[in-house]
């Protein structure tokens, strides 16, 4: 197979703002290893588990209590062994949990940091933050590329811009063409296909790969593999709810 | 952001819409040299209805007639020292001119080439969320060239960027952002300033880039001025 255009890297992913769940989703589209943190206990209703399908392709996902101190503690061990770090937390969280650019400077010298925000109180996807969520995927590019020139990480700030209601995007529906949609095999077969990558590369094609990951489904991986926790130790921080139980 | 991210990155910007334009004009706001290249006398279309300080701000601008040989001949100069092409042309424009997609890959073999293709019915929301799409996919595209040692062609199908966000659940078509390209507001990207820069008249750069880039001498660049090569 192949290689992905962005195969060389891992992006850690924190936050609910649409705009940087959609800029994490582009990166894993063209191939980076994308981990996406959530919280230990979600209760998402049927809407927002269908658009968590679209929104999550092409991620891994783990679960992990950011407020209790190991939490966190294991999430900085994560972007030390991570290129970038999208999130979109809101403000006041990210406040009391002490995520800043500075926390995460410090588990990783020359990590890169994209803080993606959306418009407070967000309940749904607007247009902005798919303009917004694509932007940023491209400023973490260009922060890849001077990352490779000069060693050094940086910080980006991007928020969605302030919306207003037009009559707006209406696609031409010709122009939908059935190449855009690719089939999907999800373990619940709540969908069968979605829409893939506009981008066609001659030399990396990239598809949707991966489903949107389970609850907790790459704890193993990500806790056991990449962190080096043995079974005992994520025995015990599952009890604790420090991490997730898998497909809790 | 740091304005010099894209410091020594050298892209042609063959743009004749607003959405290539675009693209061109955010990579020109993160620090990469931008050349626009013009029709002598002509000026490319997205003179002529659209914001163009905004859209090319931070550019070099350059008149180049490639349409004739000797044309054609400095623009493959151009593109051996290029790191990527943005281009949105009707397809097979550039093949018939000797710049098809193998002959780009043949002269640069690390080129990465974008080709925006939209129809232009879709409004300036659609062109600035094509022109962001072409802006991502680009940088995706030099970030790859390290990693397969090689450049590629990248095809940014602006009717699908639209339809891919239309199929999200739930998205609210109704709200848009504040558009991009209103002359009125200050050129940025979401809120991040982008590199200063003002738009470059056509040919503005042509001494320094014709001189400075291709190493031409005076006279070579007179008679070529004269011929109405550039």
């Amino acid at each position: 197979m192949r290689r992905l255009p962005l195969a060389a890297f891992r992006v850690l992913e924190l936050g609910a703002a649409p705009a940087a769940t959609y800029c994490a989703r582009l990166l894993g589209d063209v191939g980076a290893e994308v981990i996406r943190v959530e919280p230990v206990a979600r209760h998402d209703g049927p809407d927002e588990r269908r658009r968590s399908l679209h929104m999550n392709r092409n991620k891994l996902g783990c679960s992990l209590d950011l407020s209790h101190p190991r939490g966190r503690d294991l999430l900085l061990r994560l972007a030390a062994r991570s290129n970038v770090v999208i999130e979109g937390l809101a403000g006041s969280e990210k406040e009391r949990l002490a995520l800043t650019y500075e926390a995460f400077q410090a588990a990783r010298r020359d990590i890169i940091v994209a803080s993606v925000g959306g418009p407070e109180e967000e309940t749904s996807i607007s247009v902005a933050d798919v303009t917004t969520g694509t932007a940023a995927a491209g400023a973490v590019c260009a922060a890849l590329l001077h990352h490779r020139h000069t060693g050094s990480g940086l910080r980006i700030e991007i928020s969605a811009r302030a919306t207003a209601r037009t009559p707006a995007l209406s696609p031409d529906p010709h122009s939908q063409e059935r190449r855009l949609f690719e089939p999907v095999s999800h373990p619940d077969g709540q969908i069968k296909e979605m829409a893939g990558l506009p981008w066609r590369f001659s030399e990396t094609p990239a598809h949707v790969r991966l489903p949107a990951p389970r609850p907790g489904e790459h704890n193993r991986y990500v806790f056991g593999d990449l962190l080096g926790l043995s079974s005992q130790e994520m025995a015990e921080l599952e009890r604790e709810g420090v991490i997730g139980r898998r497909d809790g | 952001m740091n304005e010099d991210l894209l410091a020594g990155i050298l892209i042609i910007d063959l743009s004749q819409g607003v959405a290539a334009a675009y693209c061109g004009r955010l990579l020109a706001g993160c620090g990469a040299d931008v050349i626009r290249v013009e029709r002598p006398g002509v000026g490319n279309s997205s003179r002529v209805s659209d914001p163009e300080e905004h859209l090319n701000a931070g550019k070099r601008g350059i008149t180049l007639d490639y349409t004739q040989p000797t044309g054609a001949a400095l623009l493959r100069r151009l593109v051996e020292g290029a790191d990527a092409l943005i281009e949105d042309h009707p397809p097979d424009f550039l093949g018939s001119l000797g710049f098809g997609y193998r002959e780009l890959n043949t002269a640069n073999p690390r080129l990465i080439v974008v080709s925006v293709t939209l129809d232009g019915s879709g409004g300036p929301f659609a062109e600035h969320l094509v022109g962001l799409n072409a802006f991502a996919a680009t940088l995706v595209g030099l970030l790859s060239a390290a990693g397969i040692e090689r450049g590629q062609h990248i095809e940014v199908a602006g009717g699908e960027c639209l339809a891919a966000a239309a199929s999200l659940p739930g998205i609210d078509l109704g709200r848009t952002p504040s558009p991009l390209l209103d002359p009125s507001e200050p050129a940025d990207m979401m809120g991040v300033p982008l590199k200063a820069g003002r738009a470059p008249r056509p040919g503005e750069h042509n001494d320094e880039v014709y001189r400075g880039v291709l190493g031409l001498t005076p006279e070579e660049l007179l008679s070529l001025r004269e011929a109405g090569v550039v």
